[in-house]
């Protein structure tokens, strides 16, 4: 029976890219060593989706949190970037009337006063508009950058949960009495 | 942290795709005709006569009648404030308009009157 032999080959460029990428994994392990290798396969999920690291690491509310708001963040961020181009071709399009005229007058037509104040205004009112939705989608941005970036640092930073020693509800007898003990983790 | 914030603030501000408006034209806003009276010589022939308070930056008038649907029709022009127009259709109730055309060819707003 015959077989099939398959050879993987990677390209330069690829290569180039992987050795980039463990570099930059390396050299941020190395900046936290006394839980290199603990975060080492987290920190890598944590990379490649937010809150996957923390979800590792046995941390599901910061997981969930982290996954939820880069989610929300990224889904504005397109949306608003969606509207802001659209707004900016509508003034782009208005400018472009606007410019017209002034052609038109130096080539000796005749323009009304009427047209040019309507597509100034607007062109102003695009203008605006535009102004209003890059906030917008700068504050997405914003939001999405600052969850990536918190949600890397914390996951090098955390530990990951120990269940033994970290009992949620406990009972201790003690002379006092019995004490009933509840823990919460973040 | 704050070298962060800066870099983030430079790749937002970077990519931004639209610029400042531009400035307006610098036109002058041409003076429009008041008080146009229009006076029915027979079914077809109107005199046209208005007032205009700068005629110095005045070239020419603007025309325009109106009928049916198809909004206003330029019908002439003229460098005078009185004009004589004969009308391609005998309509009762024709609405004639004028407008002034700067000398940097900027026309003004219209101005219109009812034929009796």
């Amino acid at each position: 029976m015959p077989t099939c032999k398959t050879k993987t080959h990677r390209s330069p460029s690829g290569r180039a890219r992987s050795l980039t990428t463990r570099g930059l994994a390396v050299a941020l392990l190395l900046a936290f060593p006394a839980q290199a290798m603990a975060v080492d396969s987290a920190f890598i999920r944590s990379l490649l989706v937010p809150g996957t690291g923390q979800a590792h690491q046995g941390h599901y509310t910061r997981a969930a949190a982290y996954a939820g708001v880069a989610v929300l963040s990224g889904f504005g961020l397109l949306i608003s970037q969606v509207y802001y181009n659209e707004a900016v071709d509508k003034y782009d399009a208005q400018k472009r009337i606007y410019a017209s005229y002034d052609e038109t007058l130096s080539e000796g037509g005749v323009v009304s006063i009427k047209d040019i104040e309507g597509t100034y205004a607007l062109m102003q009112a695009e203008h605006d508009s535009a102004e209003k939705r890059f906030a917008w989608r700068n504050g997405f941005l914003v939001t999405f950058a600052a969850t990536y970036a918190i949600n890397l640092v914390d996951v090098l930073i955390s530990k990951p949960y120990d269940a033994d020693r970290q009992e949620r509800l406990s009972v201790e007898a003690g002379p006092g009495g019995v004490r009933i003990t509840k823990t919460f983790r973040f | 942290m704050k070298r962060f914030i800066v870099i983030l603030a430079l790749v937002v501000t970077a990519c931004a795709r639209h610029d400042d408006v531009p400035p307006p034209l610098e036109v002058m806003t041409p003076p429009t005709p008041k008080n146009l009276v229009v006076e029915t010589v027979d079914q077809l022939t109107y005199d046209l006569s208005w007032e205009i308070d700068d005629p110095a930056v005045v070239k020419e008038y603007r025309i325009y009648s109106e009928y049916g649907t198809s909004g206003p029709q330029l019908e002439g022009t003229t460098d005078t404030t009185t004009i004589q127009v004969i009308s391609p259709v005998a309509l009762s109730g024709l609405v004639f308009c004028v407008s002034a055309v700067t000398l940097e060819n900027v026309e003004s707003a219209l101005t219109c009157g009812t034929s009796e």
